[in-house]
């Protein structure tokens, strides 16, 4: 989709990126596109890990990366890098990645299990694992399913399932 | 290469367009556009939270390579999920 400008263009992304994310925060989220570099980045929180209503502690972190491109004067916006993770109050337990322009060896869309999951094996705890891409909302749907935390919409789902058709330019994806 | 991300269709939005108004003019509300200093303090805060290092003296050593081997894993990556908020 196009945009008149480049605001309305990332307004396209961070609308849903905000919205599925307030299903299950009252945090904020931050916007920071550089004039002079065409990749933008959304953050939840200021970058660090918050706190989600649920019984056991776990703490959420979802950043993700824009590319900005115009065309005849009309402004595009991509998903370019994904980054989703749950947290003890100690450590990062797994996080749901995408970023192929960061690390050219790893481009496609991969979990990792850090030390929050309490893995042994040594290969496991260095292992990129194989995914599909994964949305925002259904991470967060996840997290309310499996991991007891607790929505702050009567309507969670609805919105989780109306804001999924993020519009996403997932390019290089392969395994 | 693969379009990864499903897609679906909001055809539940068919019969009432405002449904989830409320939530997005919540979400907007509750989003910041920030400029070049408040991303390089949002930055130097995250890098201070994941590796006790200043986000100048991470970029600095990004810059340079120190962490190419294997960046991608916990609390590297972190940081580098923000450098655009650090960039000009």
């Amino acid at each position: 989709m196009s945009f008149r400008t480049s605001r309305e263009a990332i307004s396209a992304l961070s609308d849903p990126f905000g919205t599925v994310l307030r299903c299950v925060t009252p945090a904020y989220v931050d916007v920071r596109s550089p004039a002079k570099q065409p990749t933008g980045s959304l953050a939840l929180n200021l970058g660090v890990p918050v706190r989600l209503h649920a019984q056991l502690p776990i703490f959420l972190s979802a950043r993700m990366f824009y590319r900005l491109e115009q065309h005849e004067r009309l402004w595009q916006a991509g998903t370019s890098a994904y980054w989703y993770s749950l947290h003890d109050e100690r450590h990062e337990i797994f996080a749901y990645h995408w970023h192929p322009e960061q690390t050219p060896n790893v481009t496609f869309p991969h979990l990792h299990l850090e030390a929050g999951a309490g893995v042994q094996r040594a290969e496991l705890t260095r292992a990129h694992l194989p995914t599909g891409g994964v949305t925002l909302a259904a991470f967060l749907r996840m997290a309310i399913r499996d991991f007891g935390v607790e929505p702050r919409r009567d309507d969670w789902q609805n919105v989780l399932e109306h804001n999924e058709a993020e519009p996403a330019t997932m390019g290089d994806t392969q395994q | 290469m693969t379009d990864a991300i499903t897609r679906h269709e909001a055809h539940d939005l068919a019969d009432d367009p405002d449904a989830f108004a409320d939530a997005l003019d919540d979400a907007r509300a509750h989003t910041r556009f920030l400029n070049e200093e408040e991303g390089k303090q949002l930055f130097d805060g995250a890098a201070r939270y994941y590796m006790g290092i200043s986000g100048e003296e991470f970029l600095r050593r990004w810059d340079v390579g120190e962490w190419q081997d294997d960046p991608d894993h916990y609390p590297i990556m972190n940081v580098v999920s923000l450098i655009p908020f650090a960039r000009p």
